[in-house]
């Protein structure tokens, strides 16, 4: 159990943050189930970095070089990328991508990186805004990486090849498949593994939460906006 | 009334805003003990399952954004159409990858 039951946190929430949290500690398509683990111990590590918070006071982040604090067990520029999106995700760039994903990982490991750092993410800033502990680390489960990933993927213009959808607008006035729901579609079990975690939290129509749909998107757009979010 | 959303001070109108600015701000910026006394107030006007719910979209956009951050996903055609002069409006533009990159590569 995640969270004590007196939280006033629906069941569905419970469960999925309890499935996403042991999907991280399974074998993904690229990576084991140990290095997803240790994403996760070195994105909470980013949190009181050093280098990280040296790079947010400077102009640029990538004008600071040097080591970050926390565990290296991952090699050197995933721990890097690792840091920067759990820091300062607001100044990630292009540049910054192309170099990465062409020197040092392939697009698809690059994606399942962002889906379990940003899974934990979401886990760990509800433990933290709810004043609780963060959650003991994922349990690593032995398994290798399958390596599938989606070959259809198309290029959208983002940084990545996205899933394919159709882009028919819903009574929301948003595509029923928005490109946000469509942005690791290059590997569907990071699809799964963070939208798992993030269904409970939010809908774009008829929220099933107690606050209203208008408040929900004056928060949604407010961290938006405090992380430095163009989408 | 949509600057409110880049800025700290000004208002949209929406039921509790300033108790739901305090919140989120709070927690995004990583300030517990200052969160923990909001939540307390905020549990006398808006409630504490509202409270929990607000935060709980919090967590999640504290998520989401770093996925299209780090995937540079653009925005829905009809939305970027729809909201060019908002953008610009608000300052949200600054935000875009293209300025992002003029910003800060080097």
């Amino acid at each position: 159990m995640m969270y004590p039951e007196h939280l006033l946190l629906s069941s569905d929430l419970r469960q999925a943050h309890l499935k996403s949290w042991q999907a991280i500690g399974q074998a993904g398509d690229f990576f084991t189930g140990a290095e997803r683990v240790a994403m996760v111990e070195t994105a909470r590590a980013a949190v009181s970095c050093d280098l990280c918070q040296r790079r947010k006071e400077a102009l640029s982040p990538y004008s600071i070089s040097g080591h970050h604090d926390g565990p290296q067990t991952l090699p050197e520029e995933i721990v890097d990328l690792i840091h920067r999106i759990r820091s300062d995700p607001g100044r990630l760039t292009k540049t910054w991508f192309d170099n990465v994903t062409a020197n040092h990982i392939s697009t698809q490991q690059y994606v399942e990186i962002v889906s379990v750092v940003t899974t934990s993410v979401i886990i760990d800033t509800l433990h933290q805004t709810l004043g609780l502990e963060l959650p003991e680390l994922p349990e690593p489960s032995a398994g290798e990486p399958r390596g599938q990933f989606n070959a259809s993927a198309v290029d959208i213009g983002g940084w990545v090849p996205v899933l394919d959808a159709p882009q028919d607008l819903a009574h929301h006035g948003l595509p029923h498949v928005p490109n946000i729901a469509r942005s690791m579609g290059l590997v569907p079990s990071a699809v799964e593994l963070f939208f798992t975690a993030f269904r409970p939290h939010y809908s774009l129509s008829d929220i099933h939460l107690s606050i209203s749909q208008a408040q929900a998107e004056f928060v949604a757009a407010r961290v938006s906006s405090i992380n430095e979010c163009f989408y | 009334m949509l600057a409110s959303l880049t800025a700290a001070q000004t208002s949209t109108g929406v039921t509790f805003e300033d108790e739901l600015r305090g919140l989120t701000d709070a927690a995004i910026h990583g300030e517990w003990t200052r969160l923990m006394a909001l939540r307390e107030q905020a549990k006398q006007t808006l409630g504490a399952q509202q409270v929990t719910d607000a935060l709980v979209v919090a967590a999640a956009f504290n998520g989401i954004t770093r996925v299209a951050d780090a995937t540079g996903i653009p925005l829905d055609s009809h939305t970027a159409a729809a909201t060019q002069q908002m953008r610009e409006e608000t300052g949200i533009q600054r935000f875009s990858y293209l300025e992002k990159s003029a910003r800060y590569d080097l």
